[in-house]
């Protein structure tokens, strides 16, 4: 048998998926045996004119990460989904739509005004998509009017979500995908951060939300008990939750669980469950108001990874198409 | 005609990029631009959030330094809530943030830098990546490579749970400190990263320098130099920004947020990346010398603006590159040296703090005070962070000003591709390796293009276009091209 063709791309991203793959260690080595990889911009010196020069689907497994946020984002997937048998959807940019979809909240004009005119920016300049200097023009790539997810541009057959995928998770996807033994949502879980998370959870009813930094956390207990917001409830737990494990709340970067769509919705009713309950019937609409008030940006905190692929997606209204 | 060479994507870096080089009548090289493509817009949509998120939602500016941004965002919510961490917060940062440089540089000199050294910048493309470095070193040696750069990641998870995108800063101190058995197996660790920096150190005097002495002191450019110094000595946590002048003469001097009266950003419309200028010096564009405000941060810059390191061998390897190359040092090339010295510092340090049974201690959180403006700087393993922020008397963020390592560089880097395009470009002739020689150029900032873009999303790949004197696109080359013009 021949052996697998593999290639990584990096769309709008951060890299932390690329240290992800180097983060399995020696197992890379292990994979680099069973498997080429022909395509890695960001380890490897090929160049696009070689990929355009591959044969149709002659990539086994294209594992994409990061978020389509520009033109050649976009242009770029499609061209590496011709390429490729099996595209991967890797990390929860690309599988969810990822923390840069909060731009969505925004209109690309609003994103770019306010980078280009800060307290230490002069003038009043900003990046354009073609631009004349002395010897010629330049050209930039166009921000799309916001994050989309991969599969709203060309069909993923697998998805890794984790911002980033750790280690236990590749050392289990990657022969997974090379035998042909996995199926598409195989690599998100069903249980949720709490169902495998260490701490000792009471489902404590609790009067208001308070900021980390007010709090004295006990390291043994629940921190969602102890009034701090963590997105455990809410968020898929295939990382063996190490965040709770080391005091730290869940931040949901894993997305919903398996067979849910809106991980801020699920969070939304979590919480309503256990915040500001004490003897709910004698609490009054203000008392209730306020507890609720207690929970500050829901927004960005419940929807941090996965906006682009709730059921809000983008701020509508004052964008055009 | 005016041609135009584009390589794209430029490789073995953390970004996406393009390389635009344009020709003159006689097919010398006129001027190349490097262009960053890509951005996300940090700035406005961290505006609303909760403070005590910015540390884990600005490390995903970039995957590569989440460390660097995870400590720079705590320490501007430590400045915001006018909060001082306990001593033994401090120093489990510290060992912390030691761990990620370590790494970090272990990551750049071997997997993205040394392909060019050890395997050639003439060598087949194919092989010019760390499985080609591991070929010619020995699966031994390569073996070591990957697990001491895992040793480094493992302090970090130990901490933060998490290698990548780690969560263990809050405002006032730090989530975790380390058990006794934790503290013994860094203690076990730091023997070998001690020893493995050592080692480094000798690839590089003995496969490095020994080959490409020429290489490696040519291409100089004459900036000023920027870095973090404690008691005058290169520091990555905390200290005073020192700022020294072409000669390696103190210019300027600032922490927190004075660096507004030192620091000015210039925008170009061709690029996302930013371009940032001493504000008293001025901005007169892609030009080196005391008259310009460009400056250069990193490795180099830090060593340029210190007057020494805080370790002894690492003073040792100091004294020796500036006794090899006189000082400041203003080759480009000496980033990699000066990166390697600052491996040995941090393992040096990793093992004086594993030392310290304060690393053990639950005294790690202090009470806060009332939310206000707060300013956090660190030296990243690329150079000089900050994070500016104002926050609401809710503890939202109202404002966010990021100045980002790799942005800090952007004209030099701009500088040094063009240099290294007049040079390797030789009458518009495109030869294999002559390209790579100019990706040299950039890689040895180790540019985060990732990060320097975090306005948008960030990509780096490189490609060189022709164009004719009309200011026309004739064609599109690369380096697989070979000796096609």
């Amino acid at each position: 048998m021949s052996k697998a063709k593999i290639g990584f791309y990096w769309c709008g991203a951060c890299g932390g998926c690329e240290i992800a793959v180097l983060d399995i260690d020696e197992m890379l080595l292990e994979v680099a045996e069973q498997a080429d990889i022909v395509f890695w911009p960001c380890a490897m010196d090929p160049k696009y004119e070689d990929l355009e020069e591959m044969e149709d689907d002659s990539i086994d497994f294209m594992f994409i990460n990061g978020s389509i946020r520009n033109e050649e984002n976009r242009e770029m997937v499609r061209l590496l989904r011709r390429k490729a048998k099996n595209v991967v959807a890797f990390g929860s940019c690309s599988s969810i739509g990822g923390l840069f979809g909060l731009g969505n909240l925004y209109t690309k004009e609003q994103l770019l005004d306010t980078a280009y005119h800060t307290r230490s920016t002069d003038g009043d300049v900003t990046p354009q998509k073609e631009s004349q200097v002395d010897e010629g023009t330049l050209e930039l790539p166009d921000l799309l009017h916001h994050v989309v997810r991969l599969d709203e541009v060309i069909d993923v057959d697998y998805y890794i979500p984790g911002c980033p995928p750790l280690p236990n998770q590749l050392e289990e996807a990657f022969p997974a995908l090379l035998d042909g033994s996995a199926e598409k949502y195989d690599f998100i879980s069903r249980k949720s951060v709490c169902d495998v998370c260490p701490l000792e959870r009471e489902e404590k009813r609790i009067e208001r939300l308070r900021p980390i930094q007010e709090v004295e956390l006990d390291p043994d207990r629940c921190i969602l008990d102890q009034g701090v917001l963590c997105m455990g409830p809410a968020t898929a737990g295939m990382c063996d939750a190490p965040c709770p494990s080391v005091g730290y709340p869940c931040i949901g970067c894993n997305g919903p669980v398996r067979g849910v769509k809106d991980q801020g919705a699920r969070m939304a009713s979590a919480l309503a469950s256990v915040i500001g309950i004490e003897g709910e019937g004698r609490k009054t609409e203000e008392e209730i108001r306020e507890a609720m008030a207690s929970v500050l940006d829901p927004t960005g905190a419940f929807y941090r990874f996965s906006l682009p692929s709730s059921m809000l997606r983008y701020r509508r209204g004052d964008i055009d198409d | 005609m005016t041609e135009k060479i584009t390589i794209d994507p430029i490789t073995r870096l953390e970004g996406h990029g393009k390389i635009e080089i344009f020709l003159d009548d006689d097919r010398e090289v006129k001027n190349a631009y490097l262009q960053v493509p890509e951005f996300k817009g940090f700035e406005q949509f961290c505006r609303g959030r909760r403070a005590e998120d910015m540390p884990t939602i600005t490390s995903r500016i970039c995957g590569v330094c989440p460390v660097a941004h995870h400590l720079a965002s705590t320490k501007a919510l430590d400045d915001a809530f006018n909060v001082t961490p306990p001593e033994p917060a401090v120093k489990l940062r510290e060992l912390f943030y030691n761990a990620y440089i370590y790494a970090d540089h272990l990551l750049h000199f071997y997997y993205l830098a040394s392909p060019d050294f050890i395997v050639g910048v003439d060598a087949p493309r194919e092989a010019r990546n760390i499985l080609g470095v591991i070929e010619q070193v020995g699966l031994d040696i390569g073996k070591q490579v990957i697990r001491q750069r895992g040793n480094g990641q493992r302090i970090i998870r130990m901490l933060g749970g998490k290698a990548v995108h780690p969560s263990f800063g809050i405002a006032g101190g730090v989530s975790k400190s380390l058990s006794g058995e934790e503290r013994t197996e860094v203690t076990e660790l730091a023997e070998g990263m001690v020893d493995f920096a050592s080692f480094t150190l000798d690839v590089f005097r003995e496969q490095v320098l020994a080959n490409y002495e020429d290489v490696i002191t040519a291409d100089a450019l004459e900036t000023y130099s920027m870095g973090l110094t404690e008691d005058g000595n290169v520091s990555h946590t905390g200290g005073v920004v020192n700022v020294v002048d072409p000669d390696g003469e103190d210019f300027a001097s600032f922490s927190g947020p004075d660096y507004m009266d030192v620091i000015r950003e210039h925008v170009e419309p061709w690029s996302y990346m930013k371009f940032p200028y001493l504000k008293e010096v001025g901005w007169q564009g892609f030009t080196d010398g005391p008259d310009s405000g460009v400056y250069r941060v990193g490795p180099l810059g830090r060593l340029n603006a210190a007057r020494g390191m805080k370790t002894e061998l690492a003073q040792q390897h100091y004294d020796e590159m500036y006794e090899t190359l006189g000082r400041p040092v203003h080759s480009t090339l000496a980033y990699h040296w000066a990166r390697l010295i600052e491996v040995m510092q941090s393992a040096e340090l990793i093992r004086q703090l594993s030392q310290d049974d304060m690393l053990e201690s639950d005294d790690i959180r202090a009470e806060v005070g009332e939310p206000g403006n707060g300013v956090g700087i660190v030296e990243a393993a690329r150079g000089t962070l900050i994070h500016d922020y104002e926050l609401d008397e809710k503890g939202l963020m109202n404002n966010v000003n990021l100045i980002v390592a790799t942005t800090h560089n952007a004209a030099p880097i701009s500088m040094s591709v063009r240099d290294a395009a007049r040079k390797y470009v030789d009458g518009g002739d495109v030869k294999p390796g002559m390209l790579n020689s100019v990706e040299r150029a950039f890689r040895a900032y180790d540019p985060c293009l990732a990060c320097a873009t975090h306005s948008l999303t960030g990509e780096t790949p490189l490609k060189i276009n022709i164009y004719d004197a009309n200011h026309t696109k004739i064609e599109e080359l690369s380096q697989n091209l070979g000796g096609k013009p």
